[in-house]
């Protein structure tokens, strides 16, 4: 009997062992994580590769499969703004003009020009292009965009800055502003001002606004599990090399990258941390590595008896080893964050100096904080990774005397109970576009996404008087000094930059592996052996 | 018998009515609501306020819950907050390919654990009895994401056999009801067993054997049709299971069917999805059980006769 239990259960080990050997990828594992301050290996290099196009005489595989972490659960573009629907949303709608995501460059797209008449006025020149239902593109369609957008969830509040937009003729739209805002160009590079057809939302609301003037149609749309979308033959910049693109959710992590490796897909999105290194040694496939611009933060609730007392917060920023946090989250794979502010953002402050890692001093601001003898805080975070970092903080905190109590929640009771300002600390992350006036989404007064409910008069005044100033040195002083008050203030204690990963098809080019996770698929390849 | 299935269908009246109103007022006592998810970044906390009254959370939960009914008795099971499509659509667009991964697993499961379970329990203490029980147990034992993983390890990785993720082919299936069907094969293999068991002592069982019956007939002809009756409950819970959706291996799998909607629906407090999915998944559960329950009367003349004396009693 027991040899049989043995034999038994050593075939269940070799199946195992089976599974785990017989590719050599699988069996890599993942060896120590890079340092926290070593530089991104490809960060700089990799947007520029979508310029490198192939020789002519090269085949490209027709079918590409993008396996994506989250789902696509709509196609209306203003109803939605998340990276998720950004990797779509680019590949099937123009905007007037698009970005560089990583410097914040203007460059046209379905205006050919533009200038400015005035602080508050645009016009824009159109160029000669197509929707994919064969209709030019006309001033008309792009004062219907911005008008439609007025109502839609997800660019209402982003079109507030523009008083009217006007057609003046077929080739020429003006847009009038509230007030002067430099970010304006920026704002309506965003995806949500992707330019609808007219005629196509008008004659069906309910599907109209698939039809963009971008590289891809879309084919055919199954919510919360893929989209496939085909070449537009009579895109304005050329049909685009792959004929057809899928964007399929792969919920599993390992699953995905499976795929990948099997050949099934083609772009892998964010593999886990600790598969990394698999992916670096596996010869079929290849690894993109980019700096993000989301920050891992934790932030208190200003309105809070206890974590309204700034002292107190100052003494948690001295008792906080972020890099710690980083290595225990994220396996090290990140970049410590000085500021709460973008990398890429404009008035970001290369080696800003923040507060030390200093247990005495922190000690010593508990004392005037009025906690010599400690005190008890609760910290809310979301399930999933950022409880580590909560955990981490539990250990770090205790040091001066802080007896952290964790409250786990899901990420919608997360946001509520940050919105509602039921909570003490917590830990959360954000990703920042290139537009300085990004800071009103964290300081500005009443932001959803000010979670710690912060609010100091002079940096709601310096916001003020940084989006309408055209000066640009002037503009930095005044993000600068938001930055240095924030600083003082600390109603958040920026951890560190998550970083990117992609695995991808060892024969893939043609994509901008931008800073923000908005990756543009528009060229995208795979070249046939 | 008809007004018996009458009878049980009536059943789901009040039962339906019970599950919508725990499962809506649970999912409305979680922290958090459907107005976070949908609300973009730079929302204001007063348009959070007002978008929470556009969707009617300014309301009281009861107010809310009849007038979610209201919409149901007109058939209307309401329209999702995240993709705008009507649960009615959502849910049965996916229920083909959870019931293609039930009926696959159910199909493994019963091809092999019903031959196991007769051999146990036919051949009680053997080594052969002991090694059915083990794999059992590490069947039972083994976790479905782990062995998910292995298998596409093994078979589309390493050997290239079969594709790790998605639907629409039979290829497709292959990996996903293995891993649910294992679980399923396991507790199916006990119960054979156990019941075979109970069976095979029995004195009409020694009287077949005396009369000269083959052994094989004895097994598969008499003692087989009895032990039945465990094993159709066995499996019908299994598959009422199943068609609530295997939610670890469609993750694994990246299979849409029905457990993963009702799961992503949870955590966006997606209300009307949440609570038209769980009404929906109700009724084709009860159904599943009474065509098992139906299936006795199939299988035991004893059960049809009690139908039978029924229909004459109220005749008489």
């Amino acid at each position: 009997m027991k040899k049989i239990i043995t034999l038994a259960l050593a075939a269940m080990m070799l199946l195992s062992m089976a599974a785990c050997s017989g590719n050599k990828t699988a069996e890599s594992a993942p060896t120590a994580a890079p340092a926290a301050t070593e530089a991104p290996a490809e960060a700089t290099a990799a947007p520029a590769e979508a310029t490198a196009a192939p020789a002519a005489d090269v085949k490209y595989k027709e079918s590409l499969v993008i396996g994506l972490k989250a789902q696509i659960t709509t196609m209306d573009i203003q109803s939605v703004s998340n990276v998720a629907h950004n990797h779509p949303f680019r590949l099937t709608h123009a905007n007037l003009v698009t970005m560089n995501l990583d410097n914040g460059e203007i460059y046209p797209d379905l205006a050919e020009s533009w200038n400015w008449v005035d602080n508050t006025t645009i016009e824009f020149k159109l160029r000669d292009a197509k929707f994919h239902n064969g209709e030019p593109v006309t001033a008309q369609d792009v004062v219907y965009t911005f008008e439609r957008g007025r109502d839609g969830i997800a660019s209402k509040n982003k079109m507030k800055p523009a008083k009217e937009v006007i057609a003046v003729d077929e080739h020429t739209v003006r847009m009038v502003l509230e007030s002067p805002n430099v970010d304006w160009l920026d704002t309506i590079a965003l995806p949500v001002f992707g330019i609808l057809s007219e005629k196509a939302c008008k004659a069906d609301p309910d599907k109209g606004y698939m039809i963009g003037a971008g590289p891809f149609v879309v084919d055919e749309f199954v919510s919360k599990d893929y989209l496939k979308l085909v070449r537009f033959e009579d895109y304005f910049e050329g049909a685009v090399p792959t004929k057809s693109l899928t964007l399929r959710y792969i919920p599993e992590a390992s699953a995905r990258l499976i795929a990948l490796q099997t050949g099934e897909i083609d772009v892998c999105e964010n593999p886990d941390t600790i598969e990394v290194e698999t992916v670096r040694n596996d010869k079929n496939v290849k690894l993109i590595e980019t700096d993000s611009t989301s920050c891992q933060f934790f932030g208190f609730n200003c309105k809070n008896e206890l974590t309204s007392n700034k002292k107190l917060r100052q003494a948690i920023a001295c008792a906080v080893n972020k890099n710690d946090i980083m290595q225990a989250t994220v396996n090290g794979y990140g970049r410590i964050a000085d500021s709460f502010w973008g990398p890429t953002q404009f008035g970001a402050i290369e080696n800003f100096q923040t507060w030390p890692h200093d247990i005495e001093m922190a000690k010593q601001l508990m004392k005037e904080a009025g906690f010599e003898n400690g005190c008890d805080l609760e910290i809310t975070v979301a399930s999933g990774a950022r409880v580590v970092t909560a955990q981490i903080l539990q250990a770090e905190l205790k040091e001066i005397g802080i007896n952290v109590k964790i409250n786990e929640v899901d990420s919608a009771a997360m946001t509520s109970i940050t919105n509602e300002a039921k909570h003490q600390g917590f830990v959360f992350g954000i990703a920042f576009n290139t537009a300085g006036d990004e800071v009103r989404r964290i300081y500005g007064e009443g932001s959803s996404t000010n979670r710690s409910h912060y609010r100091n008069e002079r940096v709601l005044e310096l916001m003020d008087i940084a989006i309408a100033e055209f000066d640009t040195e002037a503009r930095k002083a005044e993000y600068k000094e938001i930055q240095e008050i924030a600083k003082d203030d600390i109603p958040v204690i920026p951890l560190y930059y998550e970083k990117n990963f992609w695995a991808v098809n060892k024969n893939l080019g043609g994509v901008t592996w931008y800073a923000s996770s908005n990756v543009d698929f528009s060229n995208v390849y795979v070249t046939v052996d | 018998m008809y007004r018996y299935v009458i009878k049980r269908l009536l059943m789901l009246i009040p039962v339906v009515i019970g599950v919508s109103f725990l499962v809506f007022m649970v999912i409305n006592l979680a922290p958090g609501d459907i107005i976070s998810q949908i609300a973009p970044e730079d929302a204001t906390v007063e348009e959070l306020a007002e978008l929470r009254a556009e969707y009617g959370f300014d309301k009281p939960t009861i107010v809310r819950y009849f007038n979610y009914m209201k919409g149901m008795l007109r058939g209307d099971l309401g329209t999702s907050y995240i993709t705008g499509e009507p649960v009615f659509e959502s849910y049965m667009r996916r229920l083909p390919n959870t019931l293609a991964l039930a009926l696959a697993s159910i199909f493994v499961s019963v091809v092999i654990s019903i031959p196991l379970g007769i051999i146990s329990a036919v051949k009680q203490g053997t080594w052969k009895d002991n090694v059915t029980m083990v794999v059992a147990l590490l069947g039972l034992s083994m976790p479905n994401f782990w062995l998910g993983l292995l298998l596409i390890i093994l078979f589309a990785l390493n050997w290239g056999l079969l594709p790790s993720y998605g639907y629409g082919t039979f290829k497709h299936l292959i990996l996903p009801a293995i891993t649910v069907g294992t679980g399923l094969t396991a507790m199916l293999t006990r119960t054979t067993r156990s019941s075979m068991l109970d069976v095979v002592r029995q004195d009409y069982l020694r009287t077949a054997r005396a009369k000269g019956v083959s052994e094989r007939d004895v097994i598969y002809k008499h003692a087989l049709k009895n032990a039945l009756i465990p094993i159709i409950t066995v499996v019908g819970t299994q598959l009422a299971s199943c068609l609530g959706g295997a939610l670890i291996t469609e993750t694994v799998f990246a299979w849409p069917g029905v457990g993963r909607l009702i799961l992503d629906s949870v955590n966006s407090r997606d209300i009307p999805m949440v609570t038209g999915c769980i009404i929906l998944k109700t009724i084709t559960i009860s159904i599943i059980l009474l065509i098992v329950d139906l299936l006795y009367a199939v299988v035991d003349p004893r059960i049809k006769a009690q139908y039978a004396g029924r229909r004459k009693k109220s005749n008489g």
